[in-house]
């Protein structure tokens, strides 16, 4: 199946801004960042998570898509990127998922190894909003003092990411994103 | 209805063809259906690769600059077009794309065919026999006069 639907409208200057706002939100991790690149992605993957995928996926990255995504998804992305599909989480390079859903766990994806800290996978984690959850104080680098968030997230995520924490050199990043708004969550964050 | 059997044929022979010779097939065509870009013309490298006397092992070859592009025209079903050209014109990747969608196209596939593919494939077939007969003529036999036999 070949998708319907166009990628950037504009592909260099898309996706250095797009890069540019992805690199911005892991050097200030906790600041919200916009992403307004104009992107008709195909339904389930919010705009500015498509524009994030369509800018760090090539034909070397191996992605694992969360099965709650429908198929056009997956031939959108393989179209415009060239990436891999991979069944397995903890090969993946990247992962993407819709939501936090309850079987979500840190766990299942890959922390990369002493030798490739650099291996370890990046999530994108689509939220309908990155505001109006549980506040916490983020401390580490890229924070001066200190940075407040509220993502709306289930309450045993943060257990699991202080053990994200505690690996470093290890460790999974993850990139919140809403509709046209990111948030970077390094491995060096840490919970004040 | 064009058999999508022959989709490689004419695909071969759009990206072959000289860029003005294919221009000029297409003019008196227009205007097509609307198409927008699924993929606008881009340009990049591809590895050619080949086999010495076509049995030996594969070996690189070196890297050609290409040019492709994705074309979708409205209808029903959306028909896509392909095009992968040598160099770095756009628009002959795009023309090709579109000519490529169009073959898919029942109400266009006849005239296509009939008015750029064929005489694009003519044309192709000339140039090459022109070739071949300018080669021949600078043929050199070797024989040998003597045998060295005493």
């Amino acid at each position: 199946m070949i998708t319907q639907l166009p990628g950037f409208g504009d592909p260099v200057d898309d996706a250095q801004q797009t890069f540019r706002a992805l690199l911005n939100a892991l050097s200030h991790p906790g600041r919200l960042h916009t992403l307004s690149t104009p992107l008709t992605p195909p339904g389930g993957l919010t705009p500015a998570c498509g524009a994030a995928c369509l800018t760090l996926l090539d034909l070397e990255t191996w992605v694992w898509l969360s099965p709650a995504f429908q198929t056009d998804v997956k031939a959108w992305l393989q179209f415009h990127t060239g990436c891999r599909f991979t069944p397995d989480p903890q090969s993946a390079n990247f992962a993407i998922l819709p939501d936090m859903d309850a079987k979500f766990s840190l766990n299942h994806f890959n922390m990369g190894t002493a030798e490739q800290p650099e291996q370890s996978t990046t999530l994108f984690i689509q939220l309908q909003t990155l505001i109006g959850g549980k506040p916490v104080l983020l401390k580490g680098p890229g924070i001066q003092d200190q940075q407040g968030i509220d993502l709306p997230l289930p309450d045993d995520f943060w257990q699991e990411w202080q053990q994200n924490t505690q690996n470093y050199p290890l460790g999974i990043d993850i990139f919140f994103v809403s509709q046209n708004q990111v948030m970077g969550l390094p491995r060096t964050t840490q919970l004040i | 209805m064009l058999q999508t059997s022959q989709r490689p044929s004419w695909m071969g022979i759009l990206a072959k063809a000289p860029l003005s010779l294919l221009e000029d097939r297409i003019r008196p065509l227009e205007p097509f259906p609307a198409y927008d870009f699924l993929r606008p013309p881009e340009i990049g490298l591809a590895m050619v690769r080949g086999r010495t006397g076509g049995t030996g092992s594969v070996f690189n070859l070196g890297e050609i600059t290409l040019t492709r592009c994705v074309v979708q025209m409205q209808s029903q079903p959306p028909l896509q077009g392909f095009g992968f050209v040598k160099g770095r014109s756009h628009r002959h990747a795009e023309l090709a794309a579109v000519c490529d969608a169009l073959l898919q196209h029942p109400d266009w596939c006849e005239t296509i065919q009939t008015q750029v593919i064929e005489p694009l494939k003519a044309a192709a077939l000339q140039d090459h026999d022109t070739q071949q007969r300018h080669t021949a003529a600078t043929q050199v036999n070797f024989f040998t006069l003597a045998r060295g036999e005493s």
